[in-house]
């Protein structure tokens, strides 16, 4: 009986998998288009996924536009990569602290933390940048990665994934002799790979893609990242050029999603904690 | 809660825990202290000042700014938009994400690797860029009125980007639409440390799928959840970026649109130049999001 | 060295002058000695001046930077560009920082705001040839009590444009088209039909419009309307206002009037370009569009039409405005003297498109002799600036938060504008 009720579900289950796959494909196969075909083409409606009239016009006018554009590119990955190494450091630290280990203040620490998260950021935005301009950085990619050199929705996390940690794994570093800081680094961090190579991504897109503090922080466009450096070609007045606007995204996604698939293969096959492995 | 005998020895490595417990938090306390509390201190100031930050001039108003909420229309609407907004898309994000996890962690389902790839790649892209291709995906003559006009589900297309009855709910099927697959891929992660022998001893005593979901994945995933929701209220409540795009800042149309943090942001960056009440505003949300976590996390705990 | 600068200096002015002269505009030519008194006295070798603007075209990008090129040359000084991809949040904060650059755009529009904050620095009025513009620009561009901010760089207003292809397909001439507003209503539907019948597959409409305030500005202020009273306060409910508005409405019933957005395109432009609209009013910033990006469409470009028997549009403008934080005063002064000044503005409105502020420049750089681009100039003389002290932008959005709710047939203008007049006074008086 069970075996016949089986395909049904697989059916159902495939279908819908696919269904979703297809609405969020859609919008991507979409942009992927709109890069290719004239603007005219694209505000008329032409709701086809393949360009009537192909061009790389839209590449060529963005590549073309600056001789900046490699300088953008590579401080993006430069911030990024900076940035995303210290805060896979210090927010799993952190996140560990407050899961695994007792200390007078902890929960304090804790919900202080949670509490800070829940503060918009739109008014800090002033502030931060009295601060940094005090601190003299503005202008520099100090100025991005500093203030984002922790993230307290990562640290929130980790937290919580150390919470469902095995406790023996300690304890077995411990009987070997471990010390503490010894079974961080060398047992515990390889141990949560998974999580860890997934708030990597998490927050590599985050520097990736910000806007609002290159937008306010930097000026000299030798020091623009990605994001800020396309904004530029976007006129004031006359509406969206969707056929830059859609090159320019298809840019920035692509080194992304090549970053996502290496990833990838560390993302879900971490080691297994039931010693399965 | 070891032998108590050797107590000078569990004390010592509850010091060196201390110190490790406090180095670890070290730089994260730091750069909170920075950025964020003297940061905030300064809002907490400036919200019972009436401000002018060019010419820098304070003047101390009491809870002036506070009070101008109460009677401000503008405010109690953004408000409702937000919590509305909060109230669909916290459960519904959270639900898909897990249902879906649960699929893709099935070693049983083919082409897996493809579907987590495909499913993952609204996360990979700015929201405003999603923002802009939602917009054209939405509009009168866009691929969504065409596929309900085709289907037979409407005789007249809608224009959802128009009217204030749908305008909302456009930017909360995007707004799940796009962070569906983050919350999915955090629940993957932890999925992958699921002890196997669960699952198995439970299909010994004849559970379905539906069961192993919801006795065995949901139970362990709870912490995990709790961070879902806890993420999930906090980026609602403040949602600024797609409605900012979506009505060009104004809020519009008829306030249908209208966030609390866009309303901070018009008031921060407006020619009204308040930066006081956008504080005192600020302020109130960050309070409002903190009891409604506190009451979310005190039900997600209850449950278990 | 500054001997040599001035003696270089020197050569531009009579070479300028000359050219000037040659292209008959000698009131000009006299004034530039003006230039050339002040410039002599200030040393520029080797400062930096940091200039701020937004993103604009091509275009204006690469004229912007021809005169950037010949400003440092003249000048031996070093010029540096901020370019603002979000110009209100990131000037607000440069502002409030402290770090905002020596000259930067200013929007007609945002003037009142920058200069009751103190932000600008007043401007010597013989220094900048005032006479040489237009003077509805430059009252924009001071305050109350005369004092001069900024000196305006171009302008634009609207028109009307006609896209003679769905005119000839329809079987309608363009001398039909009526001259008021009024006529537009008995008008309009029948020109409907001829186009349904001519594009019976396509959504093809006879007239567009944009819903926003910086549109409907000069409609509502006819006869006793007063969009904005003199204490700044939001006067949207008042009924001269709103016997104004009548018209929209009633264009919006013959079926033939539609926004962009109803028709699934971002603005007039492009709804236009992709020969969706027969007739819009826009600014003369769509004609560079309509060349470059629609060059199929044929088009041709009238003056708005009138209506209460007035005639009336809108005027926008950005001027260079000095920082009054700045310590190149005098160098800020240069370079605005260099991008207004009749031979800067001509290289900038011929690059770019734009209308000159600047009336001899106007007849030096040929604009006249462009019948389209003449109508935009010619509408100066009635247009409105997009200027109303410094609660527009509260007024201007909750107007056009309440617009479509009213144009959508859901609420009268009654209450539409009370609401819209309530919120926007609600947050006027609690900010004072």
């Amino acid at each position: 009986m069970k075996k016949n009720k089986l395909p049904i579900i697989h059916i159902i289950m495939y279908t819908v998998l696919i269904i979703y796959a297809f609405f969020t494909l859609y919008p991507f196969l979409w942009a992927v288009a709109a890069s290719f075909k004239p603007f005219r083409e694209i505000v008329g409606g032409d709701l086809s996924l393949l360009p009537n009239e192909f061009t790389t016009a839209n590449y060529e006018y963005i590549f073309g536009r600056s001789s900046l554009f490699s300088r953008w590119f590579l401080n993006s990955v430069i911030v990024s990569v900076v940035g995303t190494t210290i805060n896979i450091f210090l927010n799993t630290m952190a996140g560990y602290a407050l899961a695994r280990l007792n200390f007078p203040g902890k929960y304090r620490i804790y919900y202080g933390f949670l509490a800070l998260i829940m503060v918009p950021a739109q008014v800090l935005l002033i502030p931060n940048y009295l601060i940094l301009r005090n601190l003299g950085m503005l202008d520099s990619f100090t100025a991005l990665i500093l203030p984002a050199a922790i993230n307290l929705g990562n640290i929130f996390m980790m937290r919580q994934f150390f919470m469902n940690f095995p406790v023996d794994v300690e304890e077995a570093a411990a009987i070997d002799g471990l010390g503490r800081f010894q079974t961080f680094f060398r047992i515990v961090m390889p141990l949560a790979k998974p999580s860890i190579s997934t708030q990597a991504i998490f927050v590599f897109m985050g520097f990736w893609n910000e806007f609002m503090k290159p937008m306010l922080y930097l000026s000299s466009p030798q020091k623009f990242t990605l994001t800020l450096g396309l904004q530029t070609f976007q006129g004031q007045d006359g509406g969206v050029r969707w056929d830059y606007t859609m090159a320019a995204s298809v840019i920035t996604i692509i080194p992304i999603v090549i970053l996502y698939i290496i990833f990838n293969k560390y993302f879900l096959q971490g080691v297994r904690m039931d010693g399965e492995k | 809660m070891k032998a108590n005998s050797k107590k000078s020895r569990v004390s010592k490595s509850r010091l060196v825990e201390w110190f490790q417990a406090y180095t670890f938090l070290a730089p994260a306390l730091l750069i909170s202290l920075v950025f964020f509390v003297v940061s905030i201190l300064f809002s907490l100031y400036l919200s019972f000042n009436n401000v002018n930050l060019y010419a820098s001039t304070y003047s101390f108003t009491g809870i002036e700014n506070y009070a101008r909420m109460f009677t401000d229309g503008r405010a109690a609407i953004a408000l409702k938009n937000t919590a509305t907004f909060s109230a669909v898309v916290v459960p519904a994000q959270t639900i898909a994400a897990l249902m879906v996890a649960f699929v893709l962690a099935s070693d049983k389902l083919k082409g897996r690797k493809m579907f987590r790839l495909i499913y993952f790649l609204p996360t990979l892209t700015s929201s405003s860029a999603l923002t802009l291709i939602f917009m054209f995906i939405f509009n009168v003559y866009g691929p969504v009125n065409e596929l309900l006009l085709n289907v037979g589900l409407l005789s007249e297309p809608i224009n959802f980007l128009q009217n204030p009855e749908y305008s909302l709910k456009v930017i909360m099927v995007m707004n799940v639409w796009s962070t569906v697959p983050m919350f999915m891929t955090i629940y993957l992660a932890s999925l992958v440390d699921l002890p196997k022998s669960l699952y198995e001893a439970a299909e010994i005593d004849g559970a379905s799928s539906w069961e192993k979901l919801l006795y065995i994945t949901v139970p362990y995933l709870r912490p995990i959840t709790t961070y879902v929701v806890l993420m999930g209220i906090i980026g609602t409540f403040q949602m600024f970026d797609q409605a900012y795009i979506f009505s060009n800042g104004s809020g519009g149309p008829a306030n249908s649109t209208l966030t609390v943090a866009l309303m901070i942001y018009q008031y921060a960056f407006g020619q009204m130049n308040s930066m006081g009440y956008a504080s005192a505003l600020a302020i109130m949300l960050a309070l409002i999001i903190f009891v409604v976590s506190l009451v979310a996390e005190k039900v997600n705990n209850r449950n278990s | 060295m500054s001997k040599l600068f001035t003696k270089k200096l020197g050569l531009t002015v009579i070479s300028s002058a000359t050219a000037l002269t040659l292209m008959a505009c000698g009131g000009a030519g006299e004034e530039t000695d003006t230039d050339n008194a002040d410039t002599s006295a200030v040393e520029t070798e080797g400062k930096t001046l940091t200039l701020g603007v937004w993103g604009g075209n091509d275009a204006e990008e690469s004229s912007l930077d021809s005169l950037i090129s010949q400003f440092e040359e003249e000048t031996g000084a070093a010029i540096e560009k901020k370019v603002y991809t979000d110009y209100n949040t990131q000037i607000q904060t440069d502002l409030i920082g402290g770090t905002a650059p020596d000259v930067f755009y200013v929007d007609v529009s945002m003037f009142d705001f920058f200069e009751e904050q103190g932000t600008l620095m007043e401007l010597e009025p013989e220094s900048f040839e005032v006479d040489a513009f237009y003077d509805t620009l430059i009252e924009a561009f001071s305050n109350d009590e005369g004092g001069l901010y900024a000196i305006p760089k171009d302008m634009s207003t609207l028109s009307l444009y006609l896209n003679e292809d769905i005119f000839e397909a329809a079987g309608v001439s363009i001398d039909e088209v009526p001259g008021s507003l009024e006529e537009y209503v008995d008008w309009l539907p029948g020109f409907q039909e001829k186009i349904d019948e001519a594009y019976p597959d396509d959504d093809v409409f006879a007239m567009s419009y944009t819903p926003e305030l910086s549109r409907t500005y000069h409609l509502m202020e006819r006869g006793d309307g007063d969009v904005i009273t003199e204490d700044g306060l939001a006067n949207l409910n008042d009924p001269a206002v709103i016997e104004n508005l009548q018209i929209l409405t009633d264009l919006k019933d013959t079926g033939a009037y539609v926004t962009p957005q109803d028709i699934g395109t971002g603005w007039n432009g492009e709804a236009f370009g992709i020969g969706k609209i027969a007739i819009m009013d826009e600014g003369n910033w769509v004609y560079q569009t309509l060349n470059n990006e629609f060059s199929d469409v044929n088009f041709t470009v009238k003056e708005m039409p009138t209506y209460k028997d007035e005639q009336g549009s809108m005027m926008f403008s950005v001027g260079w405005g000095k920082y009054a934080g700045t310590e190149e005063s005098e160098l800020a002064d240069l370079w605005i003297q260099h991008a207004t000044g009749a031979e800067g503005m001509q290289e900038w409105v011929e690059g770019t498109g734009t209308l000159p502020s600047r009336q001899d420049v106007a007849e030096a750089a040929d604009i006249t002799s462009n019948p389209d681009l003449n109508i935009h100039l010619e509408a100066w003389e009635f247009a409105s600036p997009w200027q109303d002290g410094v609660t527009l932008t509260t007024v201007s959005n909750a107007f056009n938060n309440y617009l479509p709710t009213v144009m959508n047939g859901e609420e009268s203008w009654e209450a539409a504008m009370e609401e819209a007049n309530s919120q926007a006074n609600s947050d006027i008086e609690a900010a004072n």
